[in-house]
């Protein structure tokens, strides 16, 4: 019986090894890289095609999961990666990434190009930065006209009873960009007061959703889903992309930003520790961080370019906010504090 | 009566020489692409002892366990009388209707708890109360698959002869009915238990932060968090938990799973007393209202761009536009599912036929093991095994295409062998002594026996393993994966941005998936019942 | 004139467009037996279900002792039924099938034993009553269910096929043994076959079932 099974699993094996890459020289160029990255990773059609035609080498694209499931699986998997390439580390889950020893350093061609704030978030070039984006709460246009209230103007004012029963936002401990809502927090009102802030939002009526998709499409009453809160946690983005899929189109979005509340979004591309080609896939980097496929961006993952040399659309220009100062955080802090501050947000939130 | 039934331990089968040898393919299949991505992922990070002692840990288990209690109790209430409706009664549309319980449990999750949140009053949107009712929800067809399977064959008259014998309808319920069900009710309580023990997407999406149940916490350990030491405590606790309920609930899902054998006709409506008339037509209404309002809720959704009603996402769904690739992703769609049925049919065919036909008894407790293993593990830890377990050489299938139809296999093969044994044990002996005694070598025997008189369970069960491929989330979403995004990574992928197009097309793609799987049930509704109706 | 055991005066059944019975009347005597004859299809278990409540009336009356039972319930007819395949019930043993009834009508279970061992013995299997109504032959199926159905001391007893089941010189030795116990216990009975012989054994009268909607429009004229 024993003996049958070992011979099973062999057989098993040794068809499927068959068709496994094989390791050769390593200066050798491959054939095809592969580019890890989140699900929503829709840059255009065709949009690696100068770089093949450049290189000879061809890109597949691997998605699996959001950001937080994609730098996981890349924790698990260091030194023997899935693929070569890795866009979408942002740096509220960097320092867990850098920690685990997940990428080799690599400078790309455009390191001067790049914003130098979001360079310089990483040392020795570990990561190279790609894009940024602002999470901020979102408002509903049209709702704070029909009742003749102004919007809120900063976190502060999200406590006053003028916005209580108004706001919801995303579980931290499970959603991206309610993690980034609760570091903003912390950054503004610092260790001693982030968590009576959040006793006050608590007393004030927050809704506190798991995700994203929730929060935004259901309760949020300025989008699709037609909820009853006005003011929900989302990027700064969002008021393009809304005119931008809009059906028949409109001119002006139906939602704004509250500017003060945004928190950054640095989000990082690196050539993986273990892929066969490092230098290769260092050009696939040079490739992503260029002015190309920086000038992509914009209107297909709703975000900035990290490529200071990129001119931006006009529909982005017009509608997307960008905070002068948004509220920022060392990444070695967050990755330091964020166990004890997503306890303490239990406590003080739920 | 005779020949039927409890005939497994016939010992001279030709079969039993042939039950032990055909183990080895289950073994390896579970083996392979179960335990060993479990014990690869577990690995990372199990310590018994702060496992015990941690009281956080303690009281997720504690809140999963009894969520899943209440929410199972619920579910048989309802479920009951609504299989009494559905499978004792033969009236217009009665096929629709049961097909259309089968559509929130096979739409995902995330999908059928936003069209859910929809329709409840805002106070009640989240919380215990509506995780409880949505689990009733998604698992009533459970309920009516292996309930009404047994009250099919439940013959009318013993019913009538209680009636003559002075029981009323009560006393017949609890004198006659209750005895020949409670079996299948314990079964179908056994899984619904099961499937409410692990929830995912109903509780993300409905329990809300403060009430984590154990597959969250798991997932939010592992992935989020990276703390492995945690997600493995859960797991294991999840394996140990699960495997009770089923080792109590096993006897009765043996009698229960009666399926797919030649039922009793059901009573024409128009033969049956005026109130029972009234109470049934009421009851299909309301049970088809119930079942039919979230999709047409869906429906809208897809029409829906901002204020306005138009055409224009489903327009856009066929066009060139970067959004949605309908066409693609229906035919990824039926691909995976396709190829994970007939991974699944295989594999569920061997072990149905080892726990039938196997003479030692640790031969069929080894087959039930490769039935049960992947009911209990988690698909958050399978998800994550297959990536850690299947990335170095000789191994490296890092990116294959096939995981996910395998990953989907590994989820489906319970329900799908399940299905097969049941059918199996109701062949009578003495049709393949029969054979045997005109000459037929065993497998010849099977081929001109059990192949024939199994088409149609295994048909059914191809399409069962289908159904569970094209809503499955849990395990798909951890895996990688290159080329086309099937309809269930679609509408994940369109309701996690912001645009009302997205949205609408994410609503598009959900209607296409629920009318596919509409169409795929109502082929094994008409593959398994054809010669009755 | 008494009144009668059973009258069945005028009964219409109607399966959708289909009509079953048309125009039926019956009338038995207290204690009569009577046989009805008819071919399979014919609509003899229709009548007998239609007497049990078991199927809706289109039109006409069932009165059982001269009490009309439009709006009875089945459970509440007083009627006893031997069915054709005896549906015994698979989950309880012999004694516990034949005290079924007892049990419904709350007969304490003292007195229960008695009238299940008394039954037993005049259907001819006494000592028989911890069996598993699966282990039972044809014939045995058929005289428990036929005690199970006298438990209760039913006003009236419907008899659909009895004996069906059975080969030929068991089944005119139960016919006998049938006619006596059904006589001991007194009911008025009425019991559809297609045998002739097995009819004239059992019943005091045989009518065929083409018949009765004739006698009626005699009647009528």
């Amino acid at each position: 019986m024993k003996k049958k099974l070992i011979i099973g699993v062999a057989a098993l094996l040794s068809i499927t090894t068959a068709c496994g890459s094989d390791g050769t020289a390593e200066e050798s160029t491959p054939e095809k890289l592969t580019l890890l990255a989140y699900d929503s990773f829709t840059p255009s059609e065709g949009i690696f095609d100068a770089f093949t035609k450049e290189t000879g080498i061809t890109v597949e694209v691997v998605t699996g999961g959001d950001a937080g499931e994609l730098v996981a699986k890349a924790v698990l998997t260091a030194g023997a990666p899935e693929g070569d390439v890795l866009w979408g580390v942002d740096n509220t889950l960097m320092s867990r990434a850098l920690a685990a020893d997940v990428f080799v350093p690599h400078t790309s061609a455009h390191a001067d190009d790049l914003e130098p704030a979001a360079r310089a978030l990483v040392a020795d070039d570990m990561l190279t930065p790609v894009d940024t984006g602002d999470v901020c709460v979102n408002y509903d246009k049209a709702w704070f006209a029909d009742k003749g209230i102004a919007p809120p103007a900063s976190l502060a004012d999200l406590t006053e009873p003028d916005y209580k029963g108004l706001l919801v936002v995303q579980n931290p401990e499970t959603s991206s960009p309610g993690l980034a809502f609760l570091l903003a927090t912390i950054a503004e009102f610092g260790d001693d007061g982030w968590e009576s802030f959040w006793s006050s939002l608590r007393e004030n009526d927050v809704k506190i959703v798991d995700g994203w998709t929730e929060a935004y499409t259901v309760e949020f009453s300025g989008s699709s889903g037609k909820g009853n809160r006005p003011l929900v946690v989302s990027y700064a983005s969002s008021p393009p992309a809304e005119v931008v899929y809009s059906d028949p189109p409109v001119t002006e979005p139906p939602t704004g930003v509250v500017e003060s509340t945004c928190f950054r979004q640095v989000e990082f591309a690196g050539v993986l520790r273990g892929s066969e080609y490092p230098r290769a896939a260092g050009q696939l980097v040079d490739y992503l961080s260029g002015p190309t496929f920086q000038a992509d961006l914009p209107l297909t993952l709703f975000v900035n370019p990290a490529n200071t040399t990129v001119e931006l659309p006009q529909v982005f220009t017009d509608f997307a906010a960008t905070p002068a100062t948004p509220l920022t955080m060392d990444p070695a802090t967050i990755e330091e504090n964020r166990t004890a501050w997503l306890e303490a947000w239990r406590a003080s939130a739920l | 009566m005779a020949g039927v039934g409890v005939v497994t331990t016939a010992i001279l089968t030709p079969y039993a020489r042939a039950a032990r040898r055909l183990l080895v393919v289950p073994v390896v299949f579970v083996g392979v692409f179960t335990v060993w991505p479990a014990v690869t992922t577990l690995r990372r990070g199990f310590d018994l002892a702060a496992t015990i002692t941690d009281g956080g840990l303690r009281s997720t288990v504690w809140f999963t366990a009894w969520q899943a209690a209440i929410s199972t109790v619920l579910t048989l209430m309802v479920g009951v009388p609504v299989a009494w409706v559905l499978t004792r009664h033969e009236f217009v549309g009665r096929r629709i209707v049961r097909a259309l319980t089968l559509v929130p449990f096979v739409l995902p999750t995330l999908v059928v708890g936003l069209a859910f949140r929809a329709v409840m009053p805002s106070g009640l949107r989240t919380g215990v109360a509506p995780l409880v009712v949505a689990h009733a929800f998604l698992n009533v067809a459970v309920v009516v698959r292996v309930v009404g399977a047994r009250w099919e064959s439940q013959p009318r008259g013993f019913d009538d002869a209680a009636a003559t014998l002075g029981a009323g309808p009560v006393v017949r319920f609890r004198t006659v009915t209750w005895p020949a069900l409670r079996a299948s009710v314990a079964a179908a309580g056994g899984l619904v238990f099961m499937y409410c023990f692990s929830t995912y997407g109903a509780a993300r999406v409905l329990a809300g932060p403060s009430r984590p149940v154990t597959e969250t916490e798991i997932y939010r350990f592992a992935v989020l968090a990276g703390d492995m030491r945690a997600a493995s405590a859960l797991a294991v606790a999840q394996i140990v938990l699960v495997g009770i309920v089923l080792a109590v609930t096993a006897p009765g899902a043996r009698h229960g799973a009666s399926h797919d054998t030649t039922p009793a006709r059901p009573v024409a409506l128009h033969d049956a007393t005026r109130p029972r008339r009234v109470g049934v037509t009421l009851g299909a209404a309301i049970i088809a209202v119930v079942f039919v309002l979230p999709l047409v809720g869906l429906a809208l959704r897809s029409l829906r761009v901002g204020d306005a009603f138009t055409l224009s996402a489903w327009r856009k769904a066929f066009g060139s536009t970067n959004s949605l690739h309908l066409v693609d992703a229906i035919t990824a769609s039926i691909g995976i599912a396709l190829a994970a049925a007939v991974i699944t049919v295989v594999v569920g065919t061997l072990v149905a036929f080892v726990q039938v036909h196997a003479a030692s008894r640790s031969a069929r407790g080894v087959a039930t093991a490769c039935e049960v293993i992947p009911v209990v593990v988690s698909a958050v830890v399978v998800g994550l095994g297959f990536l850690l377990a299947f990335r170095e050489s000789p191994v490296d299938w890092r990116g294959r295409w096939w995981l996910l139809p395998v990953a989907h296999a590994v989820v489906a093969l319970p329900l799908v062998s399940r299905t097969i044994a049941a059918s199996m044990r109701q062949i009578p002996h003495d049709l393949r002594n029969a054979a045997s005694t005109l000459g037929a070598s065993p497998l010849r025997v099977f081929s001109s026996i059990d192949a024939s008189l199994l088409r149609r369970p295994i048909g059914a069960a191809t399409t069962l393993a289908a159904l569970v491929s094209l809503g499955e989330f849990g395990a798909s979403s951890l895996l990688s994966r290159r080329g086309d995004e099937t309809l269930t990574m679609a509408i994940g992928r369109l309701l996690a941005r912001p645009g009302d197009i997205l949205q609408a097309q994410a609503f598009v793609a959900a209607v296409v998936l629920a009318a596919l799987c509409l169409s795929l049930v109502a082929f094994v509704d008409r593959v398994t019942t054809g010669d009755v109706g | 004139m008494t009144t009668p055991g059973l009258e069945v005066d005028h009964v219409n059944v109607a399966f959708g467009d289909t009509s079953v019975l048309v125009n039926v009347s019956l009338r038995l005597e207290r204690g009569e037996i009577v046989a009805v004859l008819g071919p399979s299809g014919s609509g003899k278990s229709t009548l007998l279900r239609a007497i049990a409540g078991l199927v809706e009336i289109g039109s006409g009356t069932v009165r059982v002792d001269g009490v009309d039972m439009r709006g009875v319930a089945t459970h509440r007819r007083g009627v006893g039924f031997v069915f054709q395949n005896n549906q015994l019930f698979p989950h309880l043993d012999v004694a516990a099938n034949v005290g079924y009834g007892l049990r419904i009508a709350r007969v304490p279970s003292a007195q229960r034993n008695v009238r299940v061992t008394e039954l037993l013995s005049l259907v001819g299997l006494p000592n028989h009553g911890a069996r598993d109504v699966a282990t039972l032959s044809g014939g045995e199926a058929a005289r428990v269910a036929l005690a199970r159905s006298l438990a209760t001391s039913p006003r009236v007893l419907l008899l659909d096929e009895p004996l069906s089941g059975l080969d030929h010189d068991l089944r005119y030795a139960l016919a006998d043994d049938l006619r006596r116990v059904i006589r001991a216990a007194g009911s008025t009975t009425l019991v559809v076959t297609h045998d002739p012989v097995e009819a004239e054994r059992i019943a005091d009268r045989v009518v065929r079932l083409v018949d009765l909607a004739a006698e009626l429009s005699s009647d009528g004229q």
